[in-house]
């Protein structure tokens, strides 16, 4: 199973949101790490610095010295439990079956997952060899927001 | 002999007969005429929620102790529901807070507006920074009024509700996790119920946090639990010390084998007879009967001590008696109470099966009852008739002053249950069960008006310290307001506001879409309380009554205060006393009983004059009676303040015990062998004094204003019966 590149127990990404509304993408960027209570935990530190820990049914944000926990609404579940299972190999076992599809490119690999029966949308995965590169969320309202693991 | 081994076949017979399918109810709307006026449920609403604190010092641990006993708790059949933090919204109920955004939160025209909208537009660009903004950010971009942001930060903040760390619900004083139970929809079963508790406190002990409980069914079974052992325990005593001073009186195990029999068939026949009718036994039914058919242990002693001819005078005597309390119980068929119908007829059956067993398998030798002989104690009292015609007069004036309110409680929580829920109540910040405000308007916008208006009102309460809280619908539902912007207009002050954010002026089209489909919303409407569980907790408060919304609103009283100093003035708004209803019908019960009681204590005496044949000796056996009401409710009132249930019904008790042994002492003086009747009174009044001391003690209400109501009329009574109105009677 192909996963993103880890060091120290971290893997840096950066956030590229799209949405038919902007004029310009809006970029975030940080490191997954894993808690020890085998959470992910999204450490963002541009632009602005926040937490987010996804666990099983809600998701706990501490941003400017509040902490707001979310119940994971329906229609985001799959996605959630998909980053979940992408980054450090959790909760695979939580996974519904998904359909999708694995075609190879000149730069590598892509599986798309489609989640019309999980709120609509579908998720890209795009990699070569067994390393991830990147997750796209493709939502609907042509939404797209890409997640690139980077090498730090 | 014969006769008493086929009547203790027949009670062996009996029990093994009944014992399968009697059924003890404790429906509180046993308890009431017509619909349930506000008493708690046991089987429905919120009757079936349990809230669960799990106390430790550590968030971490009291966390994970509570995701551990929710996840057992999935399992267990007693539970259809456990939650340790708001569950997310039903795609369905996502979907309908967002079409109907407009109507939940509605715009002011400056929202319609582009530079606030701009504003809007370049808040919600800037919140695809926050992780949230993968769930609210398409949604924000799409209704730049401002309406589906309002409703998010409604519900990060919702007031009245738990705050939440960890993806646990916290007390207010965060020092417990908690947890809420929703148990399966069956009958009560007080003994399952405690058994289930019990675990849950051991499985909480086990992940080291600390269990406390609160809910209708826990409350019920640990007080049914208590009562049960404390009333098991007080009756073992009472039989114990009861058999002693028998064997002792009758000088034979036998006798007092025989004289158990008929107390025993007429208490199997009662409850056989009146489940039979009923479909089960309702527990006031059975404890207030079986109490009073401790007056059946009295007839063997009465047959025992009389021989030959005096016999039968003697079984005329009880069956009078007999007859006499059965009637006068029989009356509070009358008041319509589920309950005191059950009770009324309970004691009819169970006297009159008692009392026909007695005469019909006699001992058959005269008993050699030891004891007193209590007539010799007969004094001479100037003014008798004066004095018990004042007692009857003083206890009247007495009753009708200064009488309080009866107490809303039938049966009291124990000490250890009442310290638990005064603990939760710190920490849960629970609403005031004694105070709410109950709001209406024609239409819900018109209730939201007014609520508007009252907020103004409550928010200023607690500034002043008068009030903590409180929970309102208009505290996440605004009144809606007429938008006067056409859908031409807000598609142009829309690209307006795009353009002034530095965004794709294109996507105004998709905004005026939505916003064109959200005024097609219909609102909140009523069906909408019942089809989305999200609005469960809204449900209980609101109700729609022939058009008009009206909502009952909660409120929260500061820690260590039970009363509200507040005057309202909002239009449609009125102050509600949650406990009125329940204390309403505390009185009604307690007035009906008594009403009956006397009613059916009126028929008794006419029964009598007829059994007796002397109207002149029913009136002064009643005048008699009525003198000891008179006496004990004096007493009563100045000990408790108040008469309760209780109370009225063992001073029934007290005229039945009265009737019985003024019929023997009277209606056999003069006989060569009177000295044997009175003694048999002696033992019968030694042994209700030992039953109802020990009863008197017992630390469950209903059992010592019982036993000490029966104590302190018994005396009296004895009394007045042995005092005669001339010098030297007996000789």
């Amino acid at each position: 199973m192909a996963e993103p590149i880890s060091v120290g127990g971290s893997v840096a990404y950066a956030e590229i949101i799209a949405h038919p509304a902007f004029g310009t993408a809006v970029q975030n960027g940080g490191v997954f790490v894993l808690t020890h209570d085998k959470f992910l935990l999204r450490r963002q530190t541009t632009p602005k610095v926040e937490e987010m820990t996804i666990g099983p049914k809600t998701i706990t944000i501490q941003r400017d010295g509040t902490e707001i926990t979310r119940a994971i609404p329906k229609r985001m579940n799959a996605f959630f439990t998909v980053l979940q299972a992408a980054v450090f190999n959790q909760g695979i076992s939580d996974l519904p079956p998904l359909p999708h599809k694995i075609t190879s490119t000149s730069t590598g690999w892509i599986a798309r997952i489609s989640l019309r029966q999980s709120g609509g949308g579908s998720i890209v995965f795009s990699g070569c060899g067994d390393v991830l590169q990147a997750i796209d969320l493709e939502m609907t309202g042509n939404q797209n927001r890409q997640i690139k693991f980077l090498s730090q | 002999m014969t006769r008493t081994i086929l009547a203790t076949l027949g009670l062996i017979g009996l029990i093994l007969l009944f014992a399968p399918w009697v059924t003890i109810s404790s429906d509180t709307e046993a308890l009431i005429v017509g619909e349930n006026a506000g008493l708690p449920s046991l089987t429905e609403g919120t009757g079936l929620d349990v809230l669960v604190a799990l106390s430790h010092p550590q968030v971490a641990q009291r966390n994970q102790a509570a995701k551990a006993i929710a996840q057992h708790l999935k399992q267990d059949p007693l539970v259809s529901e456990v939650l340790f933090s708001t569950p997310a919204p039903s795609e369905e109920f996502d979907r309908w807070i967002w079409e109907n955004r407009l109507l939940l939160a509605p715009p002011e025209q400056a929202d319609l507006e582009s530079q606030s909208m701009s504003r809007r537009l370049v808040e919600a660009k800037d919140y695809f920074s926050d992780a949230a903004s993968i769930v609210f950010g398409d949604r924000f971009l799409r209704d730049p009024t401002g309406s589906y942001w309002r409703i998010v930060k409604r519900f990060e903040n919702p007031k009245g509700t738990f705050p939440v760390e960890d993806g646990v619900w916290q007390s207010s004083d965060n020092s417990a996790a908690i947890l809420h139970i929703r148990l399966v929809q069956q009958p009560f079963d007080a003994q399952a119920l405690k058994d289930w508790s019990a675990a849950l406190r051991d499985l909480a002990a086990q992940e080291k946090v600390t269990a406390h409980l609160l809910g209708v069914r826990v409350i019920a079974a640990e007080t049914t639990h208590f009562n049960s052992a404390a009333s098991a325990r007080a009756s073992m005593i009472a039989s114990l010390l009861l058999v002693i001073w028998l064997i002792w009186s009758l000088r034979s195990v036998l006798l007092v084998v025989h004289a158990f029999l008929p107390l025993a068939l007429g208490v199997t026949s009662a409850i056989g007879v009146v489940n039979l009718a009923f479909g089960s036994v309702h527990i006031v039914a059975l404890a207030f009967g079986g109490v009073l058919l401790g007056l059946a242990l009295d007839y063997p002693i009465h047959v025992m001590a009389h021989h030959g001819s005096r016999r039968s005078k003697a079984h005329r005597l009880i069956l009078l008696g007999a007859a006499t309390t059965g009637l006068s119980f029989l009356a509070m068929v009358g008041s319509q109470v589920p309950a005191l119908v059950q009770t009324g007829v309970f004691i009819l059956v169970g006297l009159s099966i008692a009392a026909i067993a007695s005469v019909a398998m006699p001992v058959s030798k005269k008993a050699e009852i030891r004891g007193v002989t209590l007539s010799n104690f007969g004094f001479y009292l100037p003014a008798k008739t004066w004095i018990e015609t004042v007692l009857i007069l003083v206890g009247l004036v007495t009753a009708v002053l200064f009488n309080q309110q009866p107490p809303i409680a039938l049966f009291e929580p124990p000490e250890h249950i009442r310290t638990e829920l005064a603990e939760l109540n710190e920490k849960l910040d629970l609403p005031s069960s004694t105070y709410a405000i109950d709001v209406e308007g024609e239409t819900l916008g018109a209730l939201l008006e007014n609520e508007v208006q009252l907020a103004v009102l409550l928010d200023q309460a607690i500034e002043d310290g008068a009030l903590q809280s409180y929970q309102m619908l208009s505290q996440w539902l605004s009144p809606s307001r007429a938008l006067h912007s056409p859908v031409s207009g807000f598609r142009a002050e829309a690209e307006l506001a795009l353009e002034k954010a530095g965004m794709a002026v294109a996507f105004a089209e998709q905004q005026t879409l939505e916003f064109e489909r959200a005024l097609l919303a219909p609102g909140l409407q009523p069906e909408d309380l019942s089809r989305f569980p999200e609005l469960q907790g809204l449900a209980r408060r609101l109700s729609v009554s022939e058009g008009r919304w009206q909502e009952r609103v909660e409120l929260v009283l500061p820690q260590g205060s039970s009363q509200l100093d507040l005057t309202l003035t909002t239009p449609g708004a009125e102050l509600v006393d949650l406990l009125a209803p329940i204390r309403q019908t505390m009185t009604d019960l307690r007035s009906r009983i008594a009403s009956w009681l006397f009613a059916g204590l009126l028929c008794g005496m006419g029964l009598l004059a007829v059994g007796l044949g002397s109207r002149g000796e029913a009136l002064r056996i009643f005048r008699t009676c009525c003198a000891v009401l008179g006496g004990s409710a004096c007493i009563i009132i100045a000990v408790y303040g108040a008469f309760s249930i209780f109370h009225i019904v063992a001073m029934a008790l007290v005229v039945g015990i009265g009737v019985d042994y003024d019929l023997i002492l009277t209606g056999m003086k003069g006989d060569k062998d009177s000295k044997t009747s009175a003694r048999s009174v002696f033992v019968c009044a030694g042994s209700t004094l030992i039953a109802f001391l020990v009863l008197s003690l017992s630390e469950v209400q209903i059992l010592h204003q019982i036993g000490a109501t029966v104590t302190m009329g018994l005396m009296l009574m004895l009394f007045l019966t042995l005092a005669q109105t001339k010098r030297n009677e007996d000789q």
